[in-house]
Protein backbone atom coordinates (compact mmCIF):
# COMPACT_ATOMS: atom_id res chain seq x y z
CA UNK A 1 0.00 0.00 0.00
CA UNK A 2 1.41 3.06 -1.47
CA UNK A 3 1.45 6.35 1.19
CA UNK A 4 -0.42 8.15 -0.71
CA UNK A 5 -3.35 5.96 -1.07
CA UNK A 6 -4.21 6.71 2.72
CA UNK A 7 -5.88 9.49 3.96
CA UNK A 8 -5.41 11.07 7.53
CA UNK A 9 -8.04 13.10 8.82
CA UNK A 10 -7.66 16.93 7.45
CA UNK A 11 -6.40 15.72 3.97
CA UNK A 12 -8.53 17.16 1.22
CA UNK A 13 -9.20 14.69 -1.22
CA UNK A 14 -7.83 15.55 -4.48
CA UNK A 15 -10.15 16.86 -7.52
CA UNK A 16 -8.92 14.37 -10.00
CA UNK A 17 -9.29 11.07 -7.56
CA UNK A 18 -13.09 12.34 -7.50
CA UNK A 19 -15.92 10.32 -9.61
CA UNK A 20 -17.46 13.29 -11.85
CA UNK A 21 -20.31 12.37 -13.20
CA UNK A 22 -22.29 15.30 -14.61
CA UNK A 23 -25.66 13.41 -14.52
CA UNK A 24 -25.46 12.63 -10.60
CA UNK A 25 -24.52 14.60 -7.44
CA UNK A 26 -21.74 13.00 -5.90
CA UNK A 27 -22.49 11.11 -2.61
CA UNK A 28 -20.00 10.46 0.48
CA UNK A 29 -20.14 8.03 2.44
CA UNK A 30 -18.44 7.48 5.65
CA UNK A 31 -14.93 8.85 6.24
CA UNK A 32 -15.20 11.93 4.13
CA UNK A 33 -17.21 15.29 4.88
CA UNK A 34 -17.76 18.08 2.61
CA UNK A 35 -16.63 21.82 3.27
CA UNK A 36 -18.54 24.28 0.87
CA UNK A 37 -18.26 25.01 -1.28
CA UNK A 38 -16.38 22.25 -3.63
CA UNK A 39 -13.49 20.55 -0.75
CA UNK A 40 -13.80 17.36 -0.21
CA UNK A 41 -11.71 16.36 3.07
CA UNK A 42 -11.39 13.36 5.07
CA UNK A 43 -12.44 13.20 8.90
CA UNK A 44 -11.17 9.55 9.11
CA UNK A 45 -7.97 7.39 8.37
CA UNK A 46 -7.80 4.89 5.69
CA UNK A 47 -7.79 4.53 1.75
CA UNK A 48 -10.18 6.31 -0.49
CA UNK A 49 -12.43 3.93 -2.66
CA UNK A 50 -14.93 5.47 -5.30
CA UNK A 51 -17.55 4.09 -7.68
CA UNK A 52 -17.64 5.42 -10.95
CA UNK A 53 -21.23 4.73 -11.89
CA UNK A 54 -22.49 5.21 -8.66
CA UNK A 55 -20.78 8.74 -8.24
CA UNK A 56 -19.84 7.77 -4.80
CA UNK A 57 -16.48 8.32 -3.29
CA UNK A 58 -16.12 6.48 0.46
CA UNK A 59 -13.51 5.21 3.07
CA UNK A 60 -12.79 1.49 4.15
CA UNK A 61 -13.43 1.85 7.58
CA UNK A 62 -13.35 -1.14 10.42
CA UNK A 63 -13.69 -0.78 14.07
CA UNK A 64 -15.09 2.00 16.38
CA UNK A 65 -18.68 2.05 17.21
CA UNK A 66 -21.49 1.07 15.06
CA UNK A 67 -24.07 3.99 14.21
CA UNK A 68 -27.38 3.24 13.42
CA UNK A 69 -28.39 3.56 9.63
CA UNK A 70 -31.84 2.69 7.85
CA UNK A 71 -32.80 -0.75 6.47
CA UNK A 72 -29.57 -2.26 8.79
CA UNK A 73 -29.83 -5.47 9.46
CA UNK A 74 -29.00 -5.64 13.64
CA UNK A 75 -28.90 -7.82 16.98
CA UNK A 76 -30.25 -6.42 19.85
CA UNK A 77 -30.95 -7.22 23.07
CA UNK A 78 -34.18 -6.89 24.98
CA UNK A 79 -33.79 -4.97 28.11
CA UNK A 80 -37.02 -4.02 29.43
CA UNK A 81 -40.61 -3.29 27.86
CA UNK A 82 -42.93 -0.38 28.06
CA UNK A 83 -46.44 0.00 27.19
CA UNK A 84 -46.35 -0.82 23.42
CA UNK A 85 -42.66 -1.75 22.52
CA UNK A 86 -39.47 -3.42 24.07
CA UNK A 87 -36.71 -1.17 25.16
CA UNK A 88 -33.67 -2.28 23.37
CA UNK A 89 -29.83 -2.00 23.18
CA UNK A 90 -27.95 -1.50 19.87
CA UNK A 91 -24.57 -0.99 21.58
CA UNK A 92 -23.67 -0.89 25.28
CA UNK A 93 -23.90 2.47 26.89
CA UNK A 94 -25.83 4.21 24.43
CA UNK A 95 -29.96 5.39 24.20
CA UNK A 96 -32.11 2.42 23.44
CA UNK A 97 -33.83 1.48 20.32
CA UNK A 98 -37.88 0.80 20.60
CA UNK A 99 -39.36 -2.37 19.08
CA UNK A 100 -42.68 -1.73 18.67
CA UNK A 101 -44.85 -4.95 20.25
CA UNK A 102 -46.94 -5.37 16.83
CA UNK A 103 -43.79 -5.10 14.70
CA UNK A 104 -43.15 -8.78 14.56
CA UNK A 105 -45.10 -10.92 11.63
CA UNK A 106 -48.57 -11.59 12.29
CA UNK A 107 -48.47 -10.18 15.35
CA UNK A 108 -51.71 -9.02 17.46
CA UNK A 109 -52.29 -7.25 20.99
CA UNK A 110 -53.29 -11.12 21.96
CA UNK A 111 -50.18 -12.78 19.94
CA UNK A 112 -47.39 -10.80 20.49
CA UNK A 113 -44.18 -12.40 21.16
CA UNK A 114 -43.52 -12.46 24.85
CA UNK A 115 -39.54 -11.35 25.24
CA UNK A 116 -37.87 -11.83 28.31
CA UNK A 117 -35.05 -9.13 29.50
CA UNK A 118 -31.77 -10.01 27.73
CA UNK A 119 -33.53 -12.13 24.70
CA UNK A 120 -31.67 -11.51 21.58
CA UNK A 121 -33.81 -10.62 18.57
CA UNK A 122 -32.92 -9.93 14.83
CA UNK A 123 -34.24 -6.64 13.70
CA UNK A 124 -33.89 -4.13 11.10
CA UNK A 125 -33.70 -0.56 11.40
CA UNK A 126 -36.66 1.28 10.44
CA UNK A 127 -35.99 4.94 11.86
CA UNK A 128 -32.52 5.85 12.76
CA UNK A 129 -32.11 7.95 15.68
CA UNK A 130 -32.95 12.12 15.07
CA UNK A 131 -30.57 13.86 17.63
CA UNK A 132 -32.15 17.36 17.28
CA UNK A 133 -35.82 16.16 17.79
CA UNK A 134 -34.41 13.52 20.79
CA UNK A 135 -35.75 10.74 19.29
CA UNK A 136 -34.24 7.28 19.67
CA UNK A 137 -34.14 4.91 16.73
CA UNK A 138 -37.06 2.09 15.74
CA UNK A 139 -36.54 -1.24 15.12
CA UNK A 140 -39.36 -3.16 13.28
CA UNK A 141 -38.75 -7.29 12.58
CA UNK A 142 -41.45 -6.71 9.22
CA UNK A 143 -40.17 -6.12 5.78
CA UNK A 144 -42.76 -3.23 5.01
CA UNK A 145 -42.83 -4.40 1.38
CA UNK A 146 -43.84 -7.89 1.68
CA UNK A 147 -45.38 -7.79 5.77
CA UNK A 148 -43.46 -10.65 6.08
CA UNK A 149 -41.02 -11.41 8.78
CA UNK A 150 -37.98 -12.48 6.11
CA UNK A 151 -35.63 -13.95 8.71
CA UNK A 152 -36.24 -11.48 11.11
CA UNK A 153 -37.49 -12.10 14.65
CA UNK A 154 -36.31 -13.23 17.69
CA UNK A 155 -33.31 -15.72 18.05
CA UNK A 156 -33.58 -18.72 20.46
CA UNK A 157 -30.87 -20.86 21.49
CA UNK A 158 -27.57 -20.90 19.87
CA UNK A 159 -24.72 -18.41 20.87
CA UNK A 160 -23.61 -14.68 20.56
CA UNK A 161 -20.34 -14.04 18.91
CA UNK A 162 -18.69 -10.59 19.03
CA UNK A 163 -16.97 -9.64 15.79
CA UNK A 164 -15.73 -6.46 14.13
CA UNK A 165 -18.09 -4.20 12.26
CA UNK A 166 -16.25 -4.38 8.96
CA UNK A 167 -16.51 -8.20 9.11
CA UNK A 168 -20.31 -7.81 10.03
CA UNK A 169 -20.14 -6.10 6.52
CA UNK A 170 -18.68 -8.65 4.78
CA UNK A 171 -20.58 -11.41 6.09
CA UNK A 172 -23.61 -9.68 4.58
CA UNK A 173 -22.20 -9.18 1.07
CA UNK A 174 -24.84 -11.57 -0.79
CA UNK A 175 -24.78 -10.63 -4.48
CA UNK A 176 -22.36 -12.87 -6.37
CA UNK A 177 -19.94 -10.19 -7.30
CA UNK A 178 -19.79 -8.25 -3.77
CA UNK A 179 -19.14 -12.13 -2.11
CA UNK A 180 -15.90 -12.58 -4.49
CA UNK A 181 -14.85 -9.04 -3.07
CA UNK A 182 -15.77 -10.15 0.46
CA UNK A 183 -13.26 -13.30 0.36
CA UNK A 184 -14.94 -14.98 3.23
CA UNK A 185 -15.38 -18.69 1.93
CA UNK A 186 -15.22 -19.98 5.70
CA UNK A 187 -19.02 -20.09 6.29
CA UNK A 188 -19.98 -22.10 2.75
CA UNK A 189 -17.10 -24.54 3.88
CA UNK A 190 -18.41 -25.58 6.88
CA UNK A 191 -22.00 -25.59 5.40
CA UNK A 192 -21.24 -28.29 3.00
CA UNK A 193 -21.15 -30.88 6.07
CA UNK A 194 -22.81 -29.86 8.82
CA UNK A 195 -26.07 -28.13 8.91
CA UNK A 196 -26.65 -24.30 10.86
CA UNK A 197 -28.10 -21.10 11.26
CA UNK A 198 -26.16 -17.82 11.62
CA UNK A 199 -27.03 -14.10 12.11
CA UNK A 200 -25.32 -11.32 10.66
CA UNK A 201 -25.91 -8.11 12.70
CA UNK A 202 -24.47 -4.96 11.35
CA UNK A 203 -23.84 -3.50 15.12
CA UNK A 204 -21.31 -6.42 15.23
CA UNK A 205 -22.82 -9.14 16.37
CA UNK A 206 -22.95 -12.81 14.78
CA UNK A 207 -25.24 -15.24 16.25
CA UNK A 208 -24.55 -19.09 15.24
CA UNK A 209 -27.08 -22.39 15.89
CA UNK A 210 -26.19 -25.24 15.04
CA UNK A 211 -28.37 -27.66 17.50
CA UNK A 212 -25.71 -29.10 19.30
CA UNK A 213 -23.07 -26.65 21.48
CA UNK A 214 -20.03 -28.26 20.60
CA UNK A 215 -20.65 -27.34 16.98
CA UNK A 216 -22.17 -23.97 17.45
CA UNK A 217 -19.15 -22.66 19.33
CA UNK A 218 -16.44 -24.19 16.43
CA UNK A 219 -18.68 -22.38 13.96
CA UNK A 220 -18.68 -19.05 16.13
CA UNK A 221 -14.59 -19.24 16.97
CA UNK A 222 -13.86 -20.27 13.41
CA UNK A 223 -15.55 -16.94 12.01
CA UNK A 224 -14.29 -14.83 15.02
CA UNK A 225 -10.65 -16.19 14.07
CA UNK A 226 -11.21 -15.60 10.47
CA UNK A 227 -11.83 -11.73 11.24
CA UNK A 228 -9.21 -11.10 14.35
CA UNK A 229 -6.54 -12.75 12.44
CA UNK A 230 -7.74 -11.56 9.25
CA UNK A 231 -7.32 -15.02 7.34
CA UNK A 232 -6.69 -15.00 3.39
CA UNK A 233 -9.00 -17.06 1.36
CA UNK A 234 -6.33 -20.15 1.41
CA UNK A 235 -6.24 -20.31 5.28
CA UNK A 236 -9.71 -20.23 5.35
CA UNK A 237 -9.86 -23.58 3.71
CA UNK A 238 -7.44 -24.93 6.12
CA UNK A 239 -8.94 -23.66 8.98
CA UNK A 240 -11.90 -25.22 7.65
CA UNK A 241 -10.34 -28.06 7.32
CA UNK A 242 -9.14 -28.50 10.64
CA UNK A 243 -12.83 -27.62 12.31
CA UNK A 244 -14.75 -29.94 10.32
CA UNK A 245 -12.11 -33.09 10.95
CA UNK A 246 -12.20 -31.92 15.20
CA UNK A 247 -15.64 -31.68 15.24
CA UNK B 1 14.05 10.74 17.71
CA UNK B 2 11.62 8.38 16.33
CA UNK B 3 14.12 6.16 18.08
CA UNK B 4 13.19 7.02 21.34
CA UNK B 5 9.39 6.39 21.06
CA UNK B 6 6.86 3.09 19.95
CA UNK B 7 3.10 3.20 19.63
CA UNK B 8 0.70 0.27 18.78
CA UNK B 9 -2.79 0.88 18.19
CA UNK B 10 -5.98 -1.35 19.47
CA UNK B 11 -4.19 -2.55 22.14
CA UNK B 12 -7.27 -4.03 24.83
CA UNK B 13 -10.24 -5.62 22.93
CA UNK B 14 -13.14 -4.30 24.60
CA UNK B 15 -13.25 -0.46 23.98
CA UNK B 16 -14.14 1.38 21.02
CA UNK B 17 -10.75 2.10 20.24
CA UNK B 18 -7.25 2.20 22.58
CA UNK B 19 -3.68 2.75 21.87
CA UNK B 20 -0.56 2.81 24.02
CA UNK B 21 2.27 5.16 23.42
CA UNK B 22 6.05 5.44 24.81
CA UNK B 23 7.97 8.57 24.87
CA UNK B 24 10.27 10.75 26.91
CA UNK B 25 10.30 7.72 29.24
CA UNK B 26 6.39 7.70 29.83
CA UNK B 27 4.22 4.80 28.72
CA UNK B 28 0.34 5.59 28.32
CA UNK B 29 -2.38 3.78 27.68
CA UNK B 30 -5.48 5.27 26.27
CA UNK B 31 -9.19 4.21 25.57
CA UNK B 32 -11.58 6.34 23.64
CA UNK B 33 -15.58 5.03 24.18
CA UNK B 34 -17.89 6.86 22.23
CA UNK B 35 -20.59 8.51 20.67
CA UNK B 36 -22.33 6.88 24.10
CA UNK B 37 -24.94 8.97 25.78
CA UNK B 38 -24.39 11.38 27.59
CA UNK B 39 -25.84 12.61 30.96
CA UNK B 40 -28.38 14.64 31.00
CA UNK B 41 -26.39 17.93 32.55
CA UNK B 42 -23.61 16.74 30.09
CA UNK B 43 -25.47 17.16 27.31
CA UNK B 44 -24.98 19.58 24.07
CA UNK B 45 -27.50 20.24 21.84
CA UNK B 46 -25.14 20.88 18.27
CA UNK B 47 -22.32 19.04 19.61
CA UNK B 48 -20.44 16.07 21.19
CA UNK B 49 -19.49 16.47 24.80
CA UNK B 50 -15.82 15.58 25.37
CA UNK B 51 -15.03 13.74 28.70
CA UNK B 52 -10.64 13.59 29.74
CA UNK B 53 -9.78 11.75 32.16
CA UNK B 54 -5.83 11.12 33.51
CA UNK B 55 -5.03 8.23 36.00
CA UNK B 56 -1.13 8.49 37.35
CA UNK B 57 0.84 5.37 36.91
CA UNK B 58 0.26 5.32 40.74
CA UNK B 59 -1.80 6.09 43.66
CA UNK B 60 -5.19 8.63 42.45
CA UNK B 61 -5.37 11.46 40.63
CA UNK B 62 -4.96 14.88 41.83
CA UNK B 63 -4.76 18.68 40.99
CA UNK B 64 -1.88 18.25 38.64
CA UNK B 65 -4.00 15.52 36.69
CA UNK B 66 -6.97 18.00 36.87
CA UNK B 67 -4.78 20.74 35.07
CA UNK B 68 -3.66 18.28 32.86
CA UNK B 69 -6.77 17.38 31.65
CA UNK B 70 -7.79 20.55 30.70
CA UNK B 71 -4.64 21.12 28.85
CA UNK B 72 -5.41 18.18 26.76
CA UNK B 73 -9.29 18.97 26.44
CA UNK B 74 -8.21 21.76 25.01
CA UNK B 75 -5.93 20.80 22.52
CA UNK B 76 -8.07 17.98 21.22
CA UNK B 77 -11.36 19.98 21.16
CA UNK B 78 -10.56 21.57 17.99
CA UNK B 79 -9.17 18.46 16.48
CA UNK B 80 -12.29 16.24 17.23
CA UNK B 81 -14.90 17.33 14.53
CA UNK B 82 -17.59 17.56 17.65
CA UNK B 83 -20.53 18.87 15.71
CA UNK B 84 -20.56 15.66 13.58
CA UNK B 85 -22.04 13.52 16.94
CA UNK B 86 -24.28 15.71 18.63
CA UNK B 87 -25.67 15.22 21.67
CA UNK B 88 -23.40 12.01 22.30
CA UNK B 89 -20.49 12.06 25.01
CA UNK B 90 -16.68 10.85 24.16
CA UNK B 91 -15.03 9.42 26.67
CA UNK B 92 -10.71 9.40 26.61
CA UNK B 93 -9.55 8.01 29.10
CA UNK B 94 -5.78 8.11 29.97
CA UNK B 95 -3.75 5.51 32.13
CA UNK B 96 -0.04 6.53 32.81
CA UNK B 97 1.85 3.17 33.05
CA UNK B 98 4.90 3.74 33.40
CA UNK B 99 7.52 6.72 34.54
CA UNK B 100 11.27 7.56 34.10
CA UNK B 101 12.80 6.75 37.49
CA UNK B 102 13.94 10.18 37.75
CA UNK B 103 10.27 11.22 38.33
CA UNK B 104 8.67 9.26 40.27
CA UNK B 105 9.13 11.66 43.18
CA UNK B 106 7.80 14.69 41.56
CA UNK B 107 4.70 15.48 42.73
CA UNK B 108 5.71 19.58 43.38
CA UNK B 109 7.81 22.25 42.82
CA UNK B 110 9.38 23.14 38.93
CA UNK B 111 10.71 19.69 39.04
CA UNK B 112 7.03 18.91 38.69
CA UNK B 113 5.76 21.11 35.89
CA UNK B 114 9.22 19.41 34.08
CA UNK B 115 7.62 16.73 34.36
CA UNK B 116 3.99 17.54 33.04
CA UNK B 117 5.94 18.65 30.10
CA UNK B 118 7.95 15.93 29.28
CA UNK B 119 3.96 13.72 29.55
CA UNK B 120 2.10 15.74 27.12
CA UNK B 121 3.33 14.09 24.10
CA UNK B 122 2.89 10.81 24.94
CA UNK B 123 -0.79 12.02 26.28
CA UNK B 124 -1.29 13.65 22.91
CA UNK B 125 -0.43 11.00 20.55
CA UNK B 126 -2.25 8.32 22.20
CA UNK B 127 -5.06 10.39 22.86
CA UNK B 128 -5.01 10.91 19.00
CA UNK B 129 -4.28 7.32 17.52
CA UNK B 130 -7.17 5.89 19.82
CA UNK B 131 -9.59 8.13 18.57
CA UNK B 132 -8.85 7.44 15.08
CA UNK B 133 -8.83 3.54 15.90
CA UNK B 134 -12.45 4.33 17.46
CA UNK B 135 -13.40 6.32 14.11
CA UNK B 136 -14.68 9.50 16.10
CA UNK B 137 -14.87 12.08 13.21
CA UNK B 138 -11.69 14.46 13.09
CA UNK B 139 -10.61 17.74 11.82
CA UNK B 140 -6.72 17.39 11.20
CA UNK B 141 -4.07 15.16 13.30
CA UNK B 142 -1.25 16.77 15.01
CA UNK B 143 1.95 16.13 16.72
CA UNK B 144 3.50 17.55 20.16
CA UNK B 145 7.08 17.85 20.92
CA UNK B 146 8.77 18.89 24.02
CA UNK B 147 11.72 20.42 24.33
CA UNK B 148 14.23 22.60 26.52
CA UNK B 149 16.07 25.60 26.22
CA UNK B 150 19.75 25.64 27.90
CA UNK B 151 20.09 28.49 30.24
CA UNK B 152 22.70 30.98 29.00
CA UNK B 153 23.48 28.87 25.46
CA UNK B 154 19.57 29.38 24.26
CA UNK B 155 19.68 26.06 23.04
CA UNK B 156 16.74 24.24 22.45
CA UNK B 157 16.92 19.72 22.51
CA UNK B 158 14.34 17.35 23.65
CA UNK B 159 12.82 17.42 27.47
CA UNK B 160 14.80 14.40 29.45
CA UNK B 161 16.73 12.21 26.42
CA UNK B 162 19.99 14.20 27.76
CA UNK B 163 20.27 16.09 24.10
CA UNK B 164 20.45 19.13 26.19
CA UNK B 165 24.51 18.33 27.17
CA UNK B 166 23.39 18.82 31.03
CA UNK B 167 23.16 22.42 31.31
CA UNK B 168 21.18 23.74 33.48
CA UNK B 169 17.39 24.59 31.79
CA UNK B 170 15.90 27.83 31.78
CA UNK B 171 11.96 26.63 30.03
CA UNK B 172 10.70 23.80 29.29
CA UNK B 173 8.27 23.75 26.29
CA UNK B 174 5.46 21.34 24.46
CA UNK B 175 4.30 22.68 21.27
CA UNK B 176 1.70 20.89 18.98
CA UNK B 177 1.18 21.24 15.45
CA UNK B 178 -1.47 20.17 13.12
CA UNK B 179 -0.66 18.67 9.85
CA UNK B 180 -1.67 21.44 7.54
CA UNK B 181 1.22 23.65 9.92
CA UNK B 182 -1.29 25.05 12.90
CA UNK B 183 -0.11 25.57 16.12
CA UNK B 184 -2.56 23.95 18.39
CA UNK B 185 -0.67 23.61 21.60
CA UNK B 186 2.04 25.80 23.60
CA UNK B 187 2.50 24.98 27.01
CA UNK B 188 5.61 25.93 28.69
CA UNK B 189 7.30 26.33 32.22
CA UNK B 190 9.96 28.35 33.34
CA UNK B 191 11.70 31.97 32.01
CA UNK B 192 11.78 33.14 28.36
CA UNK B 193 12.05 35.55 26.21
CA UNK B 194 11.00 36.34 22.23
CA UNK B 195 14.43 35.14 20.95
CA UNK B 196 13.59 32.19 23.09
CA UNK B 197 10.49 31.66 21.71
CA UNK B 198 11.10 32.07 18.04
CA UNK B 199 14.05 29.29 18.40
CA UNK B 200 11.69 26.84 20.23
CA UNK B 201 9.21 27.50 17.87
CA UNK B 202 11.49 26.53 15.08
CA UNK B 203 12.55 23.74 16.25
CA UNK B 204 9.04 22.28 17.32
CA UNK B 205 8.25 22.55 14.06
CA UNK B 206 11.22 20.85 12.43
CA UNK B 207 10.45 18.16 14.62
CA UNK B 208 6.93 17.96 14.07
CA UNK B 209 6.81 18.14 10.65
CA UNK B 210 9.85 18.21 8.66
CA UNK B 211 8.37 18.29 5.39
CA UNK B 212 5.72 20.35 6.08
CA UNK B 213 2.86 18.36 6.16
CA UNK B 214 2.53 15.65 3.65
CA UNK B 215 5.19 13.05 2.67
CA UNK B 216 4.26 11.65 -1.12
CA UNK B 217 6.92 8.74 -1.25
CA UNK B 218 7.18 7.19 1.86
CA UNK B 219 6.20 3.44 1.86
CA UNK B 220 4.01 2.82 4.68
CA UNK B 221 4.56 0.55 7.34
CA UNK B 222 8.33 -0.12 6.01
CA UNK B 223 11.64 0.76 6.59
CA UNK B 224 12.13 2.46 3.34
CA UNK B 225 12.45 6.33 3.30
CA UNK B 226 11.75 6.37 6.81
CA UNK B 227 10.97 10.37 8.30
CA UNK B 228 12.63 11.32 11.09
CA UNK B 229 9.69 13.87 12.04
CA UNK B 230 7.03 13.09 14.40
CA UNK B 231 4.36 13.28 12.19
CA UNK B 232 6.51 10.81 9.72
CA UNK B 233 6.23 8.25 12.77
CA UNK B 234 2.43 9.14 13.68
CA UNK B 235 2.01 8.24 9.73
CA UNK B 236 3.67 5.03 10.17
CA UNK B 237 2.25 4.10 13.01
CA UNK B 238 -1.16 4.53 11.42
CA UNK B 239 0.13 2.36 8.53
CA UNK B 240 1.16 -0.28 9.79
CA UNK B 241 -2.04 -0.61 11.86
CA UNK B 242 -4.27 -0.67 8.95
CA UNK B 243 -2.03 -3.07 7.17
CA UNK B 244 -2.75 -5.49 9.16
CA UNK B 245 -6.78 -4.39 9.30
CA UNK B 246 -6.39 -4.74 5.20
CA UNK B 247 -4.78 -8.36 6.06
CA UNK B 248 -7.36 -10.42 5.10
CA UNK B 249 -7.29 -8.38 1.08
CA UNK B 250 -4.74 -10.72 0.61
CA UNK B 251 -3.23 -7.81 -1.34
CA UNK B 252 0.97 -7.19 -0.03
Amino acid sequence: MAYSDVLLPGDEVPQEQLPSNPKKALSIGPGLRHIPPSTISATSVGALNVDWRRNAAWMDVNGGRYLPSTNDPIIVRVTGSSGEAFNCQITPYTSYAALPHLSFQDATKKTRPQLANGALVYARIATPAAHLLHIDPELTCIDPSTGKSEGLGPLKGGMLFKISLGMARRLLMTSKRAKEDAKIIILDRLGEKWGFEVAVGRNGYLWVDANDIQRTMAVGRAITEVDEQGLVVQEQEALAQKVLKQG
Amino acid sequence: MPSHQSAQVNTLPHPDGSATVSSNGYTVLCTVNGPLEAQRRDEQPLEAFIEVHIRPANGVGGPPERSLESTLLSFLHPIILTPALPRSLIQITLQILSVPPTAQTLRTGSAASVARIALLPSLAHAAQLALLAARIPMRTVACVASLAVVEGTGEVGVVGVGETGGGKVEAVHAVGYSRQGKCLLWEMSGRGDGRGMKAVEGEARRRCLVEGGKGEDVVMGGVEGRREDLMGWLEGTIGGWLKGQQRWKGES
